[in-house]
This record gives structure tokens, sequence and C-alpha cells, in this order.
């Protein structure tokens, strides 16, 4: 940066200024010393002025265009929370890594409605003997009447409705396979190489490359999925041929539905009008938070969720906080949540607990 | 020159820099906070993909947070993550995209504009319209150049490094520009002058 005072600019022309870093960092930056040097070299050669001038001109006139693609606010306050997020939680194990672009988080979500009586067969022909350790499957149940949060090995989730039972693999090694009835929705953490399927009677729910959510409802007639964010494929199994050809497959987007109605399965698919309050676009405004009290950004997460999350209301929620969440399945949103007010979280059967503040800050690293 | 959002090597980056270092938090989520969109605006002039280029970023900034001790206290925390970020879009795509492997022919999409605010006379503002021709006419590293040191506010050194070349490559590489423009300048400047006098 001091290779000026070597530079003889007094044949200097326009051009030649225009490619010298000194020159352009005086009329882009101007800082005291280029102040001084060029006030003192403009005294000594008042002839130049006019090309110094000229160049300077030249210089502040340039502009380049606004690309059509930017980062929101929200979008780089939410990159933050997640780059944030991965670098100090990073070593640990339980933390799966959240990526844009390769292994995303994406949800959908899906209503699935069964008919009546089938869902008890499904189950009873599912059931283990409680005893053992090694079955490999885990069993819900939602007796309560209140939404349970199921967390499985991959880090996926299902809001599990009351009255509803989900069947899962204890971890999901070579086949990420879930049997539904009743109603569910689901966050699935995305994996190219093992798609997630919901079975639900003999209709399935498949997350291509992204998410999905599944729900089923037992006594009623009709079988029915919503996607809030990602794709997913729908098909009969029934209707697999050997060749592993499916009729009447059906892709969804984002806050697109199908119903099938029971015996005639053409497949009915619509697009919502409004869209979903969990979809990519709404999401992003719903879930960015300015400095909200505790208590209204749990509330949105029930409602939008369906979820009850336990906490001292009186004690807790009037913290204020700014955080941006949007891009996060639940149980991570809850997780941010009680790490930006210093507090910590359980998810104990299908519970979510907040507990009360840390007295003592968490030491950092 | 367009307003930059920031001002470079002001002391509340070295300061940011070394409260980073230190592996303070809230200095590493205001680092994030402040470089994601300049270099989002760089990245994706080399490569259109937005998910992609937040992977990128997001990759770079992870990167810096596991090798914050090892990082030298320099002062130019800017070139050091453009840097990074057009290190690994090149490496990147080449990895996930093998077909259309980005090389030394990509394109650095960007579109000058001389603002004619400053420039009153019909005349002038014609010839502003040339030089514009010209600036956009230019080839993707020498557009590239132009962008870092007049958008970006980098000095020649730190362009070098970002774009792994040598210090004289970006002179040999802006001296062909400008002889491009010397013909045009020269016309542009008479009108100037005669703004000026």
């Amino acid at each position: 940066m001091n290779l000026f005072q070597v530079t003889n600019y007094t044949n200097y022309e326009v051009e030649d200024f225009l490619h010298d870093d000194f020159f352009i960092d005086w009329v882009l930056k101007n800082q005291p010393h280029h102040q001084a040097f060029w006030e003192q070299w403009l005294a000594e050669n008042p002839g130049r002025k006019k090309t110094v001038d000229q160049a300077r001109a030249i210089i502040l006139a340039i502009r380049v265009n606004p690309l059509t693609e930017e980062l929101t606010n929200a979008e780089v306050n939410a990159m933050a929370t997640n780059i944030y997020q991965q670098a100090i939680e990073q070593y640990e194990p339980a933390v799966i890594k959240q990526r844009f672009y390769q292994t995303g988080w994406f949800r959908v979500a899906a209503t699935v409605i069964l008919v009546a009586g089938a869902g008890f067969l499904f189950f009873k022909k599912y059931r283990q003997p409680v005893s053992s350790q090694a079955d490999p499957f885990l069993q819900v149940i939602n007796h309560t009447p209140k939404s349970k949060l199921v967390r499985m090995s991959d880090g996926s989730l299902a809001v599990l409705k009351p009255g509803s039972g989900l069947k899962y693999l204890r971890s999901f090694h070579d086949k990420r396979e879930v049997f539904l009835d009743g109603e569910a929705f689901f966050e699935i953490h995305k994996n190219p190489q093992m798609p997630f399927r919901v079975h639900s009677h003999d209709m399935v729910v498949q997350v291509l490359g992204t998410s999905f959510t599944v729900t089923s409802r037992r006594n009623n007639q009709n079988f029915k999925v919503v996607v809030n964010t990602g794709k997913v494929l729908v098909y009969n199994q029934k209707e697999v041929t050997k060749e592993g050809k499916r009729q009447h497959e059906v892709i969804l987007t984002p806050n697109q539905q199908v119903t099938v109605a029971d015996k005639q399965l053409s497949f009915k698919k619509e697009t919502l009008a409004i869209p979903l309050t969990l979809s990519k676009e709404m999401a992003q405004k719903e879930f960015t938070f300015d400095n909200a009290p505790l208590s209204a950004v749990i509330d949105r997460i029930n409602k939008d969720y369906d979820v009850n999350i336990e906490y001292d209301k009186a004690k807790l929620g009037s913290i204020s906080l700014t955080i941006s969440i949007s891009d996060r399945p639940l149980d991570e949103k809850v997780k941010l949540i009680c790490k930006a007010i210093n507090a910590t979280c359980q998810f104990i059967d299908g519970r979510i607990i907040i507990n009360g503040q840390n007295p003592n800050p968490i030491p950092t690293n | 020159m367009a307003p930059n959002n920031d001002k470079l090597f002001t002391a509340d980056d070295s300061e940011l820099w070394d409260l980073f270092r230190d592996g303070d938090e809230v200095a590493y989520t205001q680092l994030i906070q402040k470089y994601s969109k300049p270099l989002f605006n760089y990245g994706y002039r080399i490569y259109q993909d937005k998910d992609f280029l937040k992977d990128c970023i997001q990759d770079v900034f992870l990167e810096l947070w596991n090798r914050r001790l090892r990082i030298s206290p320099t002062p130019a925390v800017k070139w050091y993550l453009f840097k990074a970020i057009r290190l690994r879009i090149f490496r990147e795509q080449s990895k996930w995209n093998r077909s259309e492997a980005l090389d030394e022919s990509y394109e650095f999409l960007v579109e000058f504009n001389i603002e004619s605010k400053m420039i009153i006379d019909l005349e002038t503002i014609t010839l502003s319209s040339r030089i514009q021709q010209v600036l956009n006419a230019l080839p993707p590293r020498q557009r590239e150049i132009m962008y870092l040191r007049f958008y970006e506010n980098l000095d020649f050194d730190n362009i070098a490094q970002i774009m792994e070349i040598s210090k004289q490559s970006v002179h040999n590489l802006l001296q062909k520009a400008y002889k491009n423009f010397r013909a045009e300048w020269v016309v542009l400047i008479i009108a100037f002058s005669n703004l000026n006098l």
C-alpha cells in the first residue's frame, strides 16, 4: 500500500490512474493517508487536476446492476442460525448436519384416511411381544388427547395425532419404512440413498429426495395426503406390478393434496387455494421473530405443528427473543429457542418440555 | 462508485476477526451476517444456483470456525472469505456436477452501468453508453477483476489471491481491458473536460 511513494504520477493519463490501486483507493476509500498524499500531489502538479478529476469522475460513475437473485435478510438470518448451530454443535453426534442443497430438511404434511377396521388389523398383525429388546420395531400409540412427538433414529420426526399409531424401525440401517394408522405430520431428514416410505394400509407415501408428512384417519372412508414442503410420491402398493410399475402414482409438490376414495382407486389431486403455514414461503415469515415474547414463539409452534410445548409461561413467557427458525425441524426449533434463552429442553414420551433458565451461563466451547 | 455495504478493513472488521479467533460466538455470527450477502452476490455471478451457493457459504463459514485457531490475525477478512467461496464453488461444482464442471471458460455474470445522473449533456450520455458497452463486452476474467476492484473495492493484491493468479497476470489482464477502453476513454475524457470547465 505504500508503493505510491516510488510511483511517479506526473505523466499519468486517465486510463493509467484507472488501474492504479492507490489512486482507486483514494477515490473509493478516501482514508486520511490517501487524502494527504493526493492533496499535496495536486498542489505540486496543478496542471494535472483536470486529468485527476476526470479519472475520479469515471471511477465514481461505474455501477453494477443488481442481480435478479439476492439473499433476503430472512435468509441471511436463517443461514446464520443454521451455521452457528452446526459450528457449535457439530461434535455432538446426535445433531444431524443440515445442508440446504444436498441433504436439506424439507417438510410435507400428509393426511391419510383409511377404511374403518383396517387400522386395527394392521396393528394386530404387526404387534410384537412386549418382551424383547431385540424387537427391531418401535411402536407408539397415542392414547392421549394431545399430539405426541416421535423422533426417529435418523433425526426424522412425526407429530402423531390423538388416537393414531406409528410403527417404525428402531434404527434405519438399510431402509426407512414406517407404518401409520391415523394421522401424523412428518418432517423427514433427506437421504437420497434411502428413501423414506410411510405405509398406510395399501397406500404408500414416499419421499422423493426430500421428505414428507403422512396422516391417516382410521374411521374415514378416504385417504388423504397434503404436502407442505418437499416432494412426495403416492401410490397403492396393491397396484404395483411384478415389473415394479405403478399404476396411479401421483407426485405431490407443496400445497397440493391428493384424496383417494375407498374402492375406487382413482386419485384426485388438487392445489390448495391458501398456502399451508408450514410451506416454505409461509414458514419463513411465520418463524422469523424480531423481539417477540417467548410465549408468542411457542404459541406459533404449538398452532402450526399442533403440539403442546410444556413450559413455565409465567416465568419465561415474557422473555423476548429475535430468532429465525423456519428452516429447522420441530425439535431443532425448540433446541434453538432454548439455546437463545439459555434454557434446556427434554423430549420425553412424546412430550416437549422446556425447563427453566440455567442460572449459570453455559461456557462456550 | 456504487456504495458497497461496508467499508473495508475497518477497525470493526479486524476487531470482529480477533474476537472470532478467540472463539467469540457473537463475533462469528456477526461475520456471517455481514458477509453472506456479498459472498452470495459474488458467487452467483460465477454459478447461478441459489441453494448451491447457500451451501457453499455455509461450508465456508463452518470451515472458518474449525480453523479459527490456525487463522492469522489478518485484517483482510473480506478477501479471505472471497477466496474461500470462489475456491469452494469451483471445487464443489466439479464434485457434484461432473457433466458441467466449471472451468476457466466460466461466465462471470455482471452488468456494468455508468451512472448517468453524474453526466448532464446528451453527448456525454451517448458516450457513457459506449463505455458501458465496452465494459460489458470484456471477457469474463477481466469482468471479474473489474467487479472486484470497482464494486467490491478489493485491491489488486487481493484480487490476485482470490482468483489464484499472479499480480502480474492481473495487471496483464487489466492492460488488455484498458487497451479496449483507451479510445473510448479519451472521447469521454474530452466530454468530462467540457463538463468540468
